[in-house]
């Protein structure tokens, strides 16, 4: 008997030990820069072992933010039968894989997520209705000059090719190793198709050896019309301005400040094209402070959204009435977009 | 001397063309927010004396009822600073310069409520680029009119 509750204590201490999920959410993960993915993991089996309990592994708001942003895009979806804006490529299906893999075939699984004292059942309904959307990828044409440093031609059949600011993974496709051997730790031209927020890149031309020097150049963003090409190039320039560009006191715009500009151009266009007339749509200028910001105006109402460190800063105003004016998250920038747009009554703002 | 500020005068604030969306009517309201919004006395300055020191940029006028009305406050602050040792140097003889600035002001504690306020009361004299060719045309004997209550930063 004793070594019989030994070895049930061993296997449920290599269980726990062993349960570990990290969110692996590409754009999710490219918008987190060095900050490691949030990371969760079983902490608890009840008797019988009909429940198990997950946990973050850490406090860190990124890990919290992501269990909340999940949390709320459910609350959205059943309450409106449609996911929220906000949510990145890759997000619903990450977490359909979490759910799939504690649910197996179970139709009656279901689990209790939690994030600051707020409960939330997720059943198994809402994990089909997760996994049921499919991810939409964006492209960005670039021409990648790196060394090709890797081939795997036994198991995905793909190969790499690298420098210090991107390494991007090609599949093999049906060709044989030794169309791509040749190039092996060389010098490579890679004209392709690279998937944002992810390292995978389909090539548009063949490979070609060069001596140009190491880099990366983005020609142009694809799956968006010229107009919304042409706020996202101009939004790029804003990387050139100097510092001291608008006054002696004036601060050069962060290059990740400029990419999370067009990202959010990216996903109002994704999310409003049809609601947005050409030429209506808000357009990003810099601020000295290094910000990025735009006004938007629609009837009485309008908005002020500016990208600051760690989140944004929004002015929110209705027949000239200040209706907020302070910090807000993603998702509350969208609500007030929304409330833009639809007239519909102001979202509620954390603090307010 | 500093000349004291006249309820009946009207500043212009020159805006870098980034801060002006190329399809829209106005700058960004961000052009007008600053701790110290600088701007110049028009009465001092004029905008063609503006458009020579900044042909690029686009320049909007408001009023001192302007400021008034949303609660801010507007302080002369001329270049170089009078009581300070280049301040003997007559700057109304020198070359106008955005160092040497007699007519500069500042507007403190502009907010993006405020900053949003001003650009709405604020009217266009020129686009960027517009006193540009204005300035080409008064070159070549033609006349070019700012825009009517159309298209800041000294």
């Amino acid at each position: 008997m004793g070594r019989l509750e030994g070895f049930a204590k061993a296997f449920r201490a290599a269980t726990l030990k062993s349960a570990q999920a990290s969110l692996s959410i590409p754009s999710f993960r490219h918008s987190l820069g060095d900050e490691p993915r949030p990371d969760y993991r079983l902490v608890e089996l009840t008797d019988g072992s009909t429940t198990l309990v997950l946990a973050s592994s850490d406090d860190r708001p990124v890990t919290r933010e992501a269990v909340s942003r999940h949390l709320e895009a459910v609350e959205e979806y059943d309450r409106t039968g449609a996911w929220p804006p906000y949510v990145y490529p890759g997000e619903l299906q990450a977490w359909a894989e979490v759910y799939q893999t504690l649910f197996r075939r179970s139709s009656d699984a279901e689990a209790v997520v939690s994030v600051d004292g707020h409960d939330r059942r997720v059943t198994h309904r809402s994990v089909e209705a997760l996994a049921r959307e499919p991810i939409r990828p964006l492209y960005r044409e670039v021409v990648l000059i790196g060394t090709l440093h890797l081939i795997d031609s036994e198991g995905k059949r793909r190969f790499q090719i690298g420098n210090k600011d991107a390494d991007l993974s090609f599949d093999l496709g049906d060709d044989p190793v030794e169309v791509i051997d040749p190039f092996r730790w060389r010098r490579v031209r890679a004209h392709a198709l690279w998937e944002v927020g992810s390292r995978r890149g389909i090539l548009r031309e063949p490979l070609a050896l060069t001596e140009e020097p190491m880099g990366i150049e983005v020609l142009r963003e694809l799956d968006a019309p010229d107009w919304v090409v042409g706020l996202l190039e101009r939004t790029e320039s804003f990387k050139e301005l100097p510092a001291g560009w608008n006054d002696p006191g004036s601060v050069k715009i962060s290059a990740a400040r400029v990419e999370a500009a067009k990202e959010l151009i990216r996903r109002l266009h994704e999310r409003y094209a049809d609601a947005i007339p050409e030429g209506a749509f808000p357009s990003f200028v810099p601020n000295s402070s290094g910000g990025l910001e735009f006004d938007w105006e629609v009837g009485d109402r309008f908005l002020n959204v500016e990208l600051v460190e760690g989140g944004y800063d929004i002015l929110a105003t209705e027949r000239d009435r200040d209706l907020y004016s302070g910090p807000a998250n993603q998702r509350e920038v969208f609500a007030w977009i929304q409330w833009l747009l639809t007239g519909e009554s102001p979202p509620r703002v954390a603090g307010r | 001397m500093v000349e004291p500020i006249g309820d009946d005068e009207t500043f212009i604030r020159h805006v870098h063309p980034k801060q002006w969306p190329p399809d829209q009517a106005k700058p960004n309201s961000g052009a007008f927010r600053d701790s110290e919004l600088s701007v110049d006395r028009e009465r001092l300055r004029s905008v063609e004396i503006c458009c020579m020191l900044r042909p690029d940029h686009g320049f909007m006028r408001f009023s001192v009822a302007d400021i008034l009305a949303i609660g801010l406050v507007v302080e002369a602050d001329p270049l170089p600073d009078p009581a300070g040792a280049q301040g003997g140097l007559l700057p109304d003889i020198l070359p106008p310069s955005l160092e040497n600035n007699p007519a500069h002001a500042i507007i403190r504690g502009m907010q993006k409520s405020e900053a949003k306020k001003l650009k709405d009361r604020a009217e266009v004299i020129f686009r960027p680029g517009e006193c540009d060719a204005q300035h080409h045309a008064a070159q070549q004997g033609g006349e070019a009119e700012p825009a009517e209550g159309a298209a800041g930063e000294p």
